[in-house]
């Protein structure tokens, strides 16, 4: 579903936020995406949801290449960032309808869609509510809605357990599960290991802009769990300046 | 103090960084817009040079040289009240800075002191450029010849600002208090923001009889700069000599502001807070969710959006208000007008109605910020599956929904109060649609290449943003340009050609524009 190749992302001249980033998300399953902070995953999952541009490599989705053919990549693709900013002037329900006409939803599916997963998330009640009323755990479930209505084949979720309570992070694991089970492919940043460790088919893990472990969960995980790989992988990045500043 | 320095420093760096940043990191449009602020500030100065200039002149014949001083000190505060007013609601009581400052270990005097400095510093700017060639206008003519009458305008200058900004500052609170109580506040909000521009439009054009109301009430005006204009009036004396008028004046214009800072401060918290205090809404219905086409869908949004925030609406889109206005008050004055009309050829009144029409047309900009107050909202423009051109049409279209049918109404009003004949209106409606449409599309393109997506408040996108300003003074200059030229080409061209030579123009130049932001435009939002 989603293709990664050879991918480098640069905000200033000579210091590359994502260095030839390479991995795939295939169908029907969950990835990980787990690093530092300022590691590239928010880079990463906004140049694949076309937000940023990037000049090297290629990101194709389902097929389409998101630099060649932006709109299609988009249709089939569903984006929530870490904060969702959204329009402070809009009610909930004038929102999902933006969204909805945006991805030329059909009426009855949009209504149908709406009703079912604003249940499930407990928001139906505020749907009326602008947006500007909303706590930050609200404006994450509206954004979660406006993406699940949209049945996408690839979802991409910048810590999406940030600011859920213990309900709505169960319901999205299994909308997440749903998703997958159609075909579709799930990829997430988060920095919850144990969410990553029991959710995730897949993890990669990315260091200062670079890819250093990829691969099945049960793999990278092994017998130690997925806590002690990654301060592994960070001592092997202390060990690394120390014999840099020591020579 | 050292706190307060900091925060009054902070808003200033805020201020100018609004003005001289783009918001997107490149230097070199930096320069450029320093270059045309400045440009900007010269003009400014140039047309208040005229009008002070005029309207000393005009007092003078009349016989109430006394009254310059204090008239214009008034028309300084009242007009630079009219355009804070609306800001001070955002700066004062809103802004996304607000949470950080609150958390700071400073006092909420400080705080508050802060907020209204920067309501301070965008009436300074305005009081400035106002007062400085009033001044020369009345030292020019005469009306004072005391040296250190320039000693003592610097001290008037910076301290007058304090008055419009204490009353806009109140005005603010009101105005967002009433909002937050009442159910479909942002249409609300917006009308009585509409009905208040009006009444103050319609005062204002009582200002050429002025003179004559002047002397006809010469010595009520004289106990009004007593009594409810107190410090306008002790301001004037000052200025005209009188040091302890003056001090008075001063003392008389800071002092409350001060207070005010100080007052509001004990309760600023409770004050935000019930600001904030909404009732949820459950009256929704699912059934109202019928699918419409994205370009729709994009405009309702921005349309919401526009007629949602007053300070868009009576910023960015004043110009439909004071047209409107404007054509009331012609069908209405039209008998005084009729001496003067019969004067001209009929095809000149046509012409000098569509002079009008274009030129307040000519100031609307919805188009040139709509890009920039998407801000943090970016991202869901640029995940949805939507070519950039859709977009940009539809942020276009909304220049479109105010100058378009505004354009009809005045055609159909002017028109039907027998200013011109009905073969001239139709010829005339192009011309307007034409015009409209090539600026709708330079203000995309204007915003595109002057972005501001990283500001606190949509205040300071829609009032103080490159883009805004050079919108709204730039289709001025454009619509001041075609009207000089229509000038020279009517001894060439007839009248119906001049519509048709103009009409072809504007949209030709529509379609590069177009063309412009089908490539670059592309491009440079994708970069974003």
């Amino acid at each position: 579903m989603l293709e990664i190749r050879d991918f480098s992302k640069s905000y200033t001249e000579g210091k590359p936020a994502v260095e030839r980033l390479s991995f795939s998300v295939p169908d029907g399953q969950i990835t990980g995406f787990i690093g530092h902070n300022g590691a590239g995953k928010t880079t990463t999952l906004r140049c694949v949801a076309g937000i940023l541009s990037f000049t090297q490599g290629q990101i194709l989705i389902g097929g389409h290449d998101v630099r060649k053919e932006p709109v299609a990549a988009k249709r089939i693709t569903a984006f929530l960032p870490d904060n969702p900013e959204l329009y402070d002037f809009m009610t909930g329900i004038k929102y999902l309808k933006l969204v909805a006409d945006l991805y030329r939803i059909p009426d009855r599916e949009r209504t149908e869609q709406i009703e079912r997963i604003a249940e499930s998330y407990e928001m139906t009640g505020v749907l009326g509510s602008p947006i500007s009323s909303y706590s930050h755990g609200m404006k994450q479930k509206l954004a979660l809605i406006s993406a699940l209505m949209r049945k996408p084949r690839l979802l991409l979720l910048d810590e999406p357990f940030v600011g859920l309570d213990p309900s709505a992070a169960f319901i999205t694991k299994e909308y997440l599960k749903e998703i997958c089970a159609q075909g579709g492919s799930v990829l997430f940043s988060t920095h919850v290991l144990e969410v990553a460790e029991k959710l995730c088919d897949r993890i990669a893990i990315i260091r200062k802009g670079q890819l250093v472990e990829e691969g099945p969960t049960d793999r990278i995980v092994g017998k130690e769990g997925l806590e002690a790989v990654f301060m592994e992988l960070s001592e092997e990045k202390r060990e690394g300046k120390e014999e840099q500043r020591n020579a | 103090m050292r706190e307060r320095m900091i925060l009054g420093k902070l808003q200033l760096q805020n201020m100018l960084h609004t003005l001289f940043h783009t918001g997107n990191g490149k230097r070199k449009r930096g320069m450029s817009v320093a270059a045309g602020l400045a440009l900007l500030a010269v003009l400014a100065l140039f047309l208040s040079s005229v009008y002070s200039l005029l309207f000393a002149m005009s007092l003078k014949l009349s016989g109430v040289p006394e009254f310059y001083f204090p008239l214009m000190i008034l028309l300084a505060m009242a007009v630079s009240l009219f355009f804070s007013f609306m800001a001070a609601k955002g700066i004062v009581f809103g802004g996304k800075d607000l949470d950080f400052l609150l958390s700071l270990p400073v006092s909420s005097f400080s705080v508050m002191l802060s907020k209204l400095s920067a309501l301070y510093l965008e009436n300074l700017v305005f009081i400035g450029l106002w007062m400085l060639p009033t001044a020369a206008a009345g030292w020019f003519l005469g009306f004072v010849s005391d040296p250190l009458f320039w000693l003592r305008l610097l001290p008037t200058i910076l301290l007058m600002p304090c008055l419009p900004s204490l009353l806009a500052a109140m005005a603010g609170y009101l105005a967002a208090w009433v909002q937050s109580k009442i159910k479909r506040r942002s249409l609300l909000g917006s009308l009585l923001y509409v009905l208040l521009f009006l009444a103050f439009f319609f005062s204002y054009m009582q200002i050429n009889r002025l003179g004559e109301l002047m002397l006809e009430h010469r010595e009520n005006v004289a106990r009004l700069f007593r009594t409810w204009l107190l410090p306008v009036g002790l301001l004037s004396d000052g200025l005209a000599g009188n040091w302890s008028s003056w001090i008075a004046g001063l003392l008389l214009t800071a002092l409350p502001f001060l207070a005010f800072a100080w007052i509001i401060s004990r309760r600023y918290q409770q004050v935000l807070s019930s600001l904030k205090a909404q009732t949820l809404r459950t009256d929704f219905k699912l059934s109202s969710l019928k699918g419409r086409s994205p370009f729709a869908a994009l405009l309702a949004k921005e349309t919401e959006r526009l007629f949602y925030t007053p300070i868009y609406l009576l910023n960015a889109g004043v110009g439909v208000v004071i047209l409107i206005g404007l054509c009331i008050y012609l069908i209405l004055q039209k008998n005084k007008l009729l001496p003067f009309l019969s004067l001209l050829k009929p095809q000149d009144v046509s012409a000098l109605c569509l002079a009008a029409i274009v030129f307040l047309l000519a100031t609307l900009y919805p188009s040139a910020v709509s890009l920039s107050l998407e801000n943090k909202n970016l991202w869901l423009l640029k995940e949805m599956p939507l070519k950039p051109t859709l977009l940009f049409a539809a942020k276009a279209a909304l220049n479109l929904t105010l100058a378009w049918p505004a354009s009809l109404a005045a055609l159909i009003l002017l028109g039907a109060a027998g200013f011109f004949s009905l073969p001239d209106g139709l010829l005339m409606l192009p011309v307007c649609l034409s015009f409209t449409g090539f600026l709708a599309l330079a203000g995309v393109l204007l915003n595109l290449r002057f972005p501001k997506l990283d500001s606190d408040n949509d205040t300071i996108v829609i009032k103080q943003s490159f883009s805004a300003i050079f919108a709204c003074f730039g289709g001025i200059l454009l619509s001041v340009l075609a009207g000089a030229a229509w000038f020279f080409l009517r001894r060439l061209l007839p009248f119906p050609a001049l519509c048709l030579f103009f009409t072809v123009l504007f949209a030709i130049l529509s379609w590069i524009a177009w063309q412009l932001l089908k490539g670059w435009g592309s491009r440079e939002f994708d970069a974003l």
